[in-house]
């Protein structure tokens, strides 16, 4: 009897620790005292039951749960669940909480993986929200944003806006740019200055080559970057009049713009002016090597300064400027509303879950320390004066417009996005293809893994 | 009469030991089935963790491999056996499992005969062989990311310890991008790979040397065999066991091989180093074809379990 009762209690506490060991994690929990939020009803039925939310993002700027922690202070009565992934393993896991039916009630997207997530219904129509109070509540949601970029994250839905009728699902968190970071001390060593046409770029390059250093940067997870930037130099106005331009089969991917704008990069790699381990060092490799002094100019957003400020060293004199235009066109930007906040469609928490994504398109965020380097996807945002140097060039940048996010739709689909990156990009660079192949290739995706399928 | 008395009680005696025995045998059956009841409730647990975390997703897992499946909602498009004929006409798939296949080759030829030397030089017991017991393993106690990150570093060609002292020692003509050159990618990711599981092939042959008969290499000793002599007729051959275990052991390794690839290079430069793991993972999560992923493994599971039966048919029939 004795030895079955020691049996059973060995059994229970097995199943107990098997059990406890699959539980989810606590959530970070509100340390200090709480602010009163601004919307005041919110907040007190917040008050009146614990408010649980989940949000997950791949945004560097939030690769700590500090973003968490000041809603949560100043929003008493919310527990927010805080995960963040690197962009590489992001959308693989968003995709197994969409398969498991445990979606965040707030989460980033982007780019085609925003198409896809609205195509498959996990975000809410966020539209008719845009006229209710901002998250301070002193205008409304829609007007605090930035028209060119509130533009920008409704043409990122073109492809599918005949079935969505210019319908928002998620807003824009930033407004983000992409630049050129140099170090002034460095170039006026070599004897440079900051390019203003493409022929001055690449002279810069081959002096930089030829004093010791790799002259211009290439990240694994942004190769796509430089077609798409060359790609609006020759073809964007075209594009731009008739956006379904490819899929009316007007535009073809054997078009010789869009070879160009490949040939564009392979030039670049063929002449020694892209560090060679791009192909699969990612940023914060490529970060190392420019704080190391040895890359001269790293082209990269503002969600990548903070690490580089932070280590840099302090002798370094650091600016920021625009890429000049390949075919001689003002050059425009990539960007515009790159990543967005949604609310998940299956989230039991909607008030709560629209009150957090509109805290994170908010002035109070934006006015927090951490967010110093990054660009407000809305307006009145004052900006520290002694960035200047550095966000210059960011500014610039979007002062000529962002590029579409699909333009040419070599990334329309997350199939071709991952053949692209992994495979026509770098098999170009390492010359084991070319562009009458790779347009070959490109077409017959964008057919079977598209236009098929949208029929 | 006193034989009917006679009967009567022998048939009665009879009875009560039948009855007794019949007692008897359904105790003993029932203490055997509590015996066993408690038995199977020791390992109820592991029965659940079995039957939730592996035998459910691996039939689901079969399930999804004939639909056309985009990992949301339910499973609506049924495709038979297209996802498998894909894999079977995918160039992408055999580069993965060449990839895969020339990774086991490496670990097994090169992880398995160093991991050998450090254990016999153990066992010889040099200098500091205390020491370098545990020096030796550390490698195979540190996780895979870790272990990826720290080469990846060694392996960059600006910052990199490799190229650097390649440069200092005036070999600079070998430097050069390890892990975006697709001649050496696959080669820097199996060194990464090998320095993790040399200390295992290391541990597993030290102690089995340690069990070697004493007698025998006395033996040799006396007969006048050199060191390289004892190796090559006493403990190789001693060891032959060993060496099969260990090659099934790395070929099973080398098909799940995933964290070591994605820190270092993704599966990168154009596909390079991409393997059937982080082949199915793109698949699956990148490009949301979870049917497909799914048959990939299907097949990668028949393939591994074929190569392991074939190892043990051709190791039975060496050792019969």
């Amino acid at each position: 009897m004795k030895k079955k009762l020691i049996a059973l209690v060995t059994i229970l506490v097995m199943l107990v620790l098997t059990v406890a060991g699959c539980t989810p994690p606590t959530p970070a929990q509100s340390s200090s005292s709480s602010k009163p939020a601004d919307s005041k009803q919110e907040s007190k039925s917040a008050e009146k039951k614990q408010i649980k939310l989940k949000l997950a993002t791949f945004s560097t700027d939030f690769s700590t749960d500090w973003v968490a922690k000041e809603f949560m202070k100043l929003n008493p009565g919310y527990t927010v669940e805080f995960e963040f992934l690197p962009s590489a393993n992001y959308y693989g896991k968003i995709m197994t909480y969409a398969a498991s039916n445990e979606m965040p009630d707030v989460f980033f997207t982007q780019s085609a993986n925003y198409i896809d997530h609205t195509k498959k219904g996990l975000l809410t129509d966020l539209t008719s929200y845009l006229d209710t109070p901002s998250y301070e509540g002193d205008m409304k949601w829609g007007d605090t944003f930035i028209p060119a970029v509130l533009d920008s994250a409704r043409s990122i839905l073109k492809p599918i806006q005949s079935e969505l009728k210019g319908k928002y699902y998620a807003m824009p968190y930033a407004m983000t740019s992409v630049a050129v970071m140099y170090d002034k001390k460095l170039f006026a060593k070599v004897g440079i200055q900051p390019p203003k046409t493409w022929a001055e770029f690449m002279s810069n390059n081959e002096k930089l080559k030829q004093a010791g250093y790799i002259p211009f940067s290439l990240v694994t997870e942004w190769i796509d970057w430089y077609p798409r930037i060359f790609w609006d130099q020759y073809l964007g106005e075209e594009i731009a009049k008739d956006p379904t331009a490819f899929e009316t089969g007007k535009l073809t991917f054997s078009d010789k713009r869009v070879q160009q704008g490949l040939l564009g990069m392979k030039e670049m790699w063929d002449k020694g002016y892209l560090n060679e381990s791009g192909l699969t060092a990612n940023s914060q490799d490529v970060t190392n090597t420019f704080i190391q002094r040895k890359l001269a100019q790293y082209m990269l957003t503002p969600t990548r300064l903070k690490y580089l400020m932070d280590n840099a060293p302090k002798d370094m004199d650091l600016a920021t400027f625009v890429l000049p235009g390949i075919n001689g066109k003002p050059p425009k930007t990539l960007g515009g509303s790159s990543m967005l906040v949604g609310v998940s469609s299956s989230t039991k928490e909607f008030e709560g879950a629209l009150r957090l994504a509109k805290f994170l398109t908010s002035k109070t965020l934006y006015a927090m320390p951490e967010m110093k380097y990054q660009n407000a996807s809305i307006k009145n945002v004052k900006k520290d004066p002694s960035l200047d140097q550095i966000m210059k060039g960011y500014a610039d940048a979007a002062e000529n417009g962002f590029i579409p996010e699909i333009l040419v739709p070599a990334e329309i689909t997350p199939q071709m996005r991952e053949v692209f990156m992994q495979e026509i990009v770098p098999g170009l660079m390492l010359g084991k293809t070319n562009v009458d192949e790779i347009s070959k290739k490109l077409q017959e995706l964008y057919k079977t893994t598209y236009l098929d399928k949208k029929k | 009469m006193i034989t009917n008395n006679n009967s009567k009680e022998a048939l009665a005696l009879s009875q009560v030991n039948q009855k007794t025995s019949l007692i008897k045998g359904k105790k003993i059956r029932k203490e055997k089935v509590t015996e066993n009841i408690t038995g199977l409730l020791f390992v109820l647990p592991t029965i659940i963790i079995f039957v939730v975390f592996l035998y459910y997703p691996f039939f689901n897992a079969v399930r999804i491999s004939f639909y056309d499946y985009s990992g949301i909602g339910p499973l609506k498009d049924f495709v038979g056996l297209a996802n498998y004929k894909k894999a079977l006409v995918d160039p992408n798939y055999y580069n993965a499992l060449f990839n895969i296949f020339k990774l086991i080759l490496i670990d097994a030829g090169l992880g398995i005969s160093i991991g050998f030397i450090f254990a016999y030089i153990l066992y010889e017991r040099v200098p500091g062989w205390k020491f370098f017991s545990v020096a030796l393993f550390i490698p195979y106690l540190m996780s895979m990311v870790v272990s990826g990150t720290i080469w990846k570093m060694i392996f960059d060609p600006t910052i990199g310890l490799l190229n650097s002292a390649l440069i200092s020692i005036g070999l600079g003509n070998l430097a050069r991008p390890w892990l975006a050159d697709p001649g050496t990618a696959m080669y820097a990711v199996a060194v990464t790979w090998i320095w993790r599981t040399i200390p295992f092939n290391m541990i597993i042959m030290y102690a089995n040397i340690l069990k070697m008969p004493v007698d025998i290499i006395e033996a040799s000793k006396i007969d006048g065999a050199s060191v390289l002599q004892r190796l090559r007729y006493v403990v190789i051959p001693y060891l032959k066991p060993t060496f099969s275990v260990l090659i099934v052991l790395t070929i099973t390794h080398g098909f799940r091989i995933f964290d070591t690839v994605w820190i270092m290079t993704q599966g990168g430069p154009a596909r390079a180093t991409e393997t059937i793991t982080t082949y199915i993972y793109r698949k699956a999560f990148q490009n949301l074809e979870f049917g497909y992923a799914s048959a990939i493994s299907i097949i990668m599971m028949i393939m591994m379990i074929s190569i392991v039966v074939i190892t043990n048919i051709i190791k039975r029939k060496s050792e019969g």
